[in-house]
């Protein structure tokens, strides 16, 4: 992440969102848990909203469901016909990330799995495809 | 005693409003578009600068970049002596939480009398011309969506309310001529607005064609990026009788906000529970119902994130607010009249100026000052405001 766009993008992250990416680098897809509320949220926070208490991290299947999906005309750093979409986890936290497969086939409520995508400034980043889909080649 | 923000607080009243018009204004910059609708505010009135004793500003823009200390500058073009002077950023909702502030500071004592201006003009900022600086702003854009989201390119809003569309069509089974029949609607009420910068008719065909800014949302559902400020001058009761001038009173204040940045992950995409928290908030204060309303004016960057609005405020049941607005229901002369100044769709949609000119519109109705799209004996009005892809919504209740 050193001299790219990302830095602009990332330059006021907290430290729940570094680790985040740190974890992600090492292939962990992880958010924080609270152990007394019991509750797992996304995104990350290192202190419980609700009763202040230090979080752990907890580790997430990578698998799910399609919420919602769409495209853009444009960005610094997205491509058409890139899909972008909120996927609901197995462990029922949603997050944002891309989907790996053209638009017209996808639907919501269609099973996905992640597969972590290395961006070209060297973040690592979510993307899902469906679930069972051969690999493709990048 | 009832007051706008709680028990015992004095209701600050509205006495002036202005605007320029809305449209593309390239050769204009923020401060000369601000300073317009400041003047047009106060000869509406017959009031002089020098009468004022604060000024609640806002950013000019969202993709200018800004030197710090904008509101001296202001003050110094103004050549007028103030009491309170200060800047409010909360995105789309800045210059509504901007009113709030003068409002509280007039319910507090602490001034009589208050110019509210917002004003936004943009340079372009996907254009061809890009510079140095413009890749700044592009990089600021980018950073407002956060770690979570601006890393896969989202530097929008439009993405973020797409997928509240989708999934707002797909829970309640909509088809897209359903929801393109809002901007259909809109288009109606701004044909009947001078200040309007979009009013040849439009037909469902019209939205549909239409290209797809981000599926399933349609140019047509989108708002222009507008050029364009307004004013609003607050005061207390108590000066507003001195002179002698007829006012619209500020009688509820709501506000909530999601723990969140652009996507609501946790409320999902199609509820918005906090547009009802705010709203149920004023209307306490205000010790008014939703049937109480006369006319309302929403927020609704888009078209379906309209249809949501007016079903998260408690209007209609979740779902129904298309079927609703094809009956006419919120459309002149039906039952609550929302967005009779063509909305962001068609009105124009400059955001930092944005609550303004909804506060704008909802006086004149109140005033009975609306001409042709004049709501007959409206006494009662909402006015609704949001930040972010709806993640924080506040609401006014103003009435004569």
């Amino acid at each position: 992440m050193s001299d790219s766009s990302l830095k602009y993008v990332l330059r006021d992250m907290g430290s729940a969102a570094r680790e985040f990416y740190r974890r992600l680098e090492e292939g962990r897809l992880a958010t924080t848990h609270c152990a007394s509320c019991d509750e797992l949220r996304f995104p990350p926070r290192e202190r419980c909203g609700a009763c202040g208490g230090a979080t752990v991290w907890r580790e997430l299947s990578g698998r799910g469901v399609v919420y919602a999906f769409t495209q853009q005309e444009r960005g610094l750093r997205f491509t058409a016909p890139d899909v972008l979409g909120v996927i609901e986890l197995e462990e029922g936290v949603r997050v944002f990330g891309l989907l790996e497969a053209p638009f017209e086939s996808l639907a919501i409520g269609q099973p996905v799995e992640l597969r972590l995508r290395g961006d070209l400034d060297g973040v690592t980043l979510l993307a899902f495809r469906p679930r069972g889909a051969p690999n493709r080649p990048r | 005693m009832s007051g706008p923000f709680g028990s015992g607080t004095a209701r600050p009243a509205i006495v002036s409003w202005g605007s320029t018009s809305i449209g593309k204004h390239p050769a204009r910059t923020p401060s000369d578009l601000g300073l317009e609708a400041l003047d047009r505010a106060l000869a509406r009135a017959g009031l002089v600068a020098r009468e004022l004793e604060a000024l609640f500003l806002v950013p000019h823009g969202y993709a200018r970049a800004q030197a710090p200390i904008r509101p001296q500058r202001v003050a110094e073009e103004l050549g007028v002596p103030l009491r309170a002077l200060v800047e409010i950023e909360c995105g789309g909702a800045s210059a509504m939480l901007a009113f709030k502030a003068a409002c509280q500071e007039v319910a507090t004592g602490h001034v009589e009398v208050a110019a509210v201006v917002g004003a936004q003009s943009e340079r372009q900022l996907f254009g061809v011309d890009v510079d140095e600086g413009d890749l700044d702003r592009a990089r600021l854009m980018a950073e407002m969506f956060g770690p979570y989201i601006a890393p896969y390119g989202v530097m929008t809003a439009v993405p973020c309310y797409a997928l509240s569309a989708q999934r707002y069509m797909h829970d309640h089974d909509l088809a897209p001529e359903q929801v393109a029949e809002l901007s259909v609607r809109l288009r109606r009420h701004a044909a009947l607005n001078p200040r309007a910068e979009l009013r040849e008719p439009l037909t469902i065909e019209d939205v549909l064609s239409s290209r797809v800014v981000s599926p399933p949302i349609h140019k047509l559902e989108a708002p222009p990026w507008s050029d364009g400020a307004a004013c609003v001058v607050v005061c207390s009761e108590e000066w507003a009788r001195r002179r002698k001038l007829a006012t619209v009173s500020l009688t509820g204040w709501g506000e909530a906000h999601d723990s969140s940045n652009f996507v609501t992950f946790e409320a999902g995409l199609v509820s918005f529970p906090w547009v009802r928290e705010s709203t149920e908030r004023a209307l306490a204060h205000a010790r008014r119902a939703l049937d109480d309303l006369d006319v309302a004016e929403v927020y609704g960057a888009f078209a379906p994130a309209e249809l949501i609005t007016y079903e998260a405020i408690g209007l209609f049941g979740p779902g129904e607010a298309p079927a609703a607005v094809a009956a006419g229901e919120t459309a002149l002369g039906g039952r609550i009249p929302i967005n009779t100044s063509g909305g962001r769709l068609s009105l124009g949609h400059p955001p930092q100026a944005t609550p303004l000119l909804e506060l704008q519109e909802v006086c004149e109705q109140l005033a009975g000052e609306a001409g042709e799209r004049q709501v007959a004996g409206a006494a009662v009005g909402l006015v609704q405001a949001e930040h972010g892809a709806m993640n924080g919504s506040a609401v006014a209740i103003l009435e004569v």
